[in-house]
């Protein structure tokens, strides 16, 4: 039974597409991600510890996998939702692209509290990957 | 090789994991300043005097586990600062807010001289009306009267949310053919007709434009209503306002909007006082989450109705911080409504030429409020509607958006029931399972939101 339980955490890790990295950043204003394909670093910074039905905004970094600057110009997307409750986010975020990786994301609201997934999307010509982050705000 | 990269795995997710829970944001700092934040209110803060506590003392008090603490906390009024409106630069202006109360309870700023903002929000009835939709001359509105108290602590205005600001839902509400029946014109012609009104508005907002007099403008005129629910009765008046120059339009929006900004500042003074609950929640800080003995501010059953409240009830879930709303739009009737709610307040909002974004707004660009006018128009916001406050709600039955409950009794009796049915239903709403005691307990707790002190 207990071969068949570590079976299958085995396998949902094996096809899990994201894993959260260890901080190497200050948390808990500062995270760091790696997306599904594992070809992008994300560090995460906020202005203060993720608020509750307050507006905040995020500046994030991404590098290569080896946390060197990308030498091809990405776009990024990012929506974040509540999967326990079945919805998302009231407001739509604004997101400025501020060139070599770099991105400001202004208007985030999570209106209540729980567990919120953002679902960030890496986009590089034709090629789009993502990575996820689940915070849980109180 | 599945095996070990899975075993590999294993040991990286479970690292992973420890550190993803160590990078959750903790509460536990924030409590250590809270406690010092609200033992210096506590001294220091002059709502105390005179506090009575409950006069049934604490037989049995409830535990609060760290979690339900953590979101208590947020609840109390010690942490409120006064309501802002950075598109109203006249919110706190004195003598704005003379004008507003005076304009507020002034039924000339409807065409037929019959209603006043006070005639739906009545201060007698806790700045709303006891009937579950008003009529107005023969009309039955389709929504029940939303409360006024702590209004200028919402992000959004109306149950639908078509406001993003309080001297929005004035204007709309001052030209609703179905409310105040009037119009842009008719409100500065009162300006231009009244003295004193003239000279209070000269105090605040300077001299009137010379464009606009009451010999140059018509009786009536506004333009056409892009909102759906508003009722147009009279064409001539949309007409009338085509006809104007341009520049004559933009100073009749201009005056307009200053006295519903007065308006507005008066509305945002109506703010509740502090309650039972917040004194007991102010004491349960201080002593680190436990009740002592010097904290008799509830009654036992009163405290298992917080408890309740934050924990099986799940209320918090959306009645959350000091207003007990998250001013937001969740939807919780699941009968075939006619009334569309958020969804179509979005796109009002969005189209409304006096938005946060608009060049009648005194600060450009606001700050967030570009953000929150990125409003998202999604199939779950239809049938949705804004979270009430629930501080003084005792004084504001019957509930609901549309007063279908007359009681609170009725109000969690739905929540205990509840069936929602989609799948775009949020799927936190099940029904609660609530013994009848604990269904009193949780009233009983309600009813301490309206505690005068």
């Amino acid at each position: 039974m207990l071969k068949k339980q570590l079976l299958i955490y085995c396998l949902a890790l094996f096809f899990l597409p994201v894993r959260v990295m260890a901080a190497e950043c200050n948390a808990p204003t500062c995270y760091s991600l790696i997306s599904a394909k594992d070809n992008y670093h994300l560090e995460i910074q906020t202005t203060q510890t993720v608020p509750i039905n307050q507006l905040f905004s995020l500046d994030i970094i991404i590098t290569n996998s080896e946390g060197k600057p990308l030498t091809s110009k990405i776009d990024l997307d990012l929506d974040a939702s509540m999967p326990q409750h079945n919805h998302g986010m009231n407001v739509k975020p604004v997101i400025k692209n501020l060139g070599e990786g770099k991105f400001q994301v202004e208007g985030m609201l999570f209106h209540m509290s729980g567990a919120w997934t953002l679902s960030f999307t890496i986009t590089k010509g034709i090629t789009r990957e993502a990575a996820q982050w689940v915070v849980e705000v109180q | 090789m599945i095996r070990h990269r899975g075993i590999l795995l294993l040991v990286i997710g479970l690292a992973f994991n420890a550190h993803a829970e160590l990078n959750l944001p903790t509460t536990i700092h924030e409590n250590t300043k809270q406690t010092g934040y609200a033992t210096t209110q506590l001294a220091t803060a002059p709502h105390l005097e005179g506090v009575k506590p409950s006069q049934t003392t604490t037989e049995t008090p409830v535990h609060f586990t760290v979690h339900e603490l953590s979101q208590i906390k947020h609840l109390t009024l010690s942490h409120r600062l006064a309501p802002q409106d950075l598109s109203n630069k006249y919110a706190t202006h004195p003598l704005a807010i003379a004008l507003g109360k005076v304009l507020f309870f002034d039924t000339r700023l409807s065409s037929d001289h019959q209603v006043a903002c006070a005639t739906c929000h009545n201060p007698k009835q806790g700045w709303s009306t006891p009937d579950p939709r008003i009529s107005l001359r023969g009309v039955t509105l389709k929504r029940h009267t939303p409360s006024l108290w702590n209004t200028g602590y919402q992000r959004w205005q109306f149950w639908d949310g078509r406001a993003d600001s309080l001297w929005l839902q004035a204007i709309e509400s001052m030209e609703n053919e179905a409310e105040m029946k009037g119009d842009r014109v008719h409100a500065v012609r009162l300006i231009l007709a009244d003295a004193n009104l003239q000279t209070s508005y000269r105090s605040i907002f300077g001299e009137l434009p010379p464009t606009l007099s009451l010999t140059a403008l018509p009786l009536r005129a506004k333009p056409r209503p892009k909102q759906e629910g508003i009722t147009v009765t009279d064409e001539t008046i949309h007409q009338a306002w085509e006809q104007l120059p341009a520049t004559v339009r933009q100073d009749i929006n201009q005056v307009t909007t200053h006295l519903m900004k007065s308006i507005a500042a008066f509305e945002m003074t109506i703010t509740s006082p502090p309650t039972r609950v917040d004194q007991f929640i102010d004491q349960l800080i201080v002593d680190q989450g436990q009740i002592t003995t010097n904290n008799s501010w509830l009654n036992s059953e009163e405290q298992q109705g917080l408890k309740l409240f934050v924990s099986k009830a799940q209320c918090i879930q959306c009645h959350s911080g000091s207003n007990f709303s998250d001013g937001e739009f969740h939807r919780i009737f699941f009968d075939k409504s006619p009334d569309w709610g958020r969804a179509i307040g979005i796109s009002s909002l969005l189209s409304n030429p006096f938005n946060g974004n608009s060049v009648y707004a005194d600060q450009h660009p606001l700050p967030n409020r570009l953000e929150l006018l990125n409003a998202v128009s999604t199939i779950p916001f239809r049938a949705a509607f804004k979270t009430p406050s629930l501080r003084n709600l005792s004084t504001s039955a019957p509930y609901m958006h549309d007063g279908r409950f007359a009681s609170l009794d009725e109000v969690i009796k739905h929540y205990n029931e509840i069936q929602p049915r989609g799948h775009h239903a949020e799927a936190v709403l099940k029904p609660l399972g609530l013994t009848p005691q604990e269904q009193e307990y949780l009233v009983q707790f309600l009813q301490v939101l309206s505690s005068q002190l």
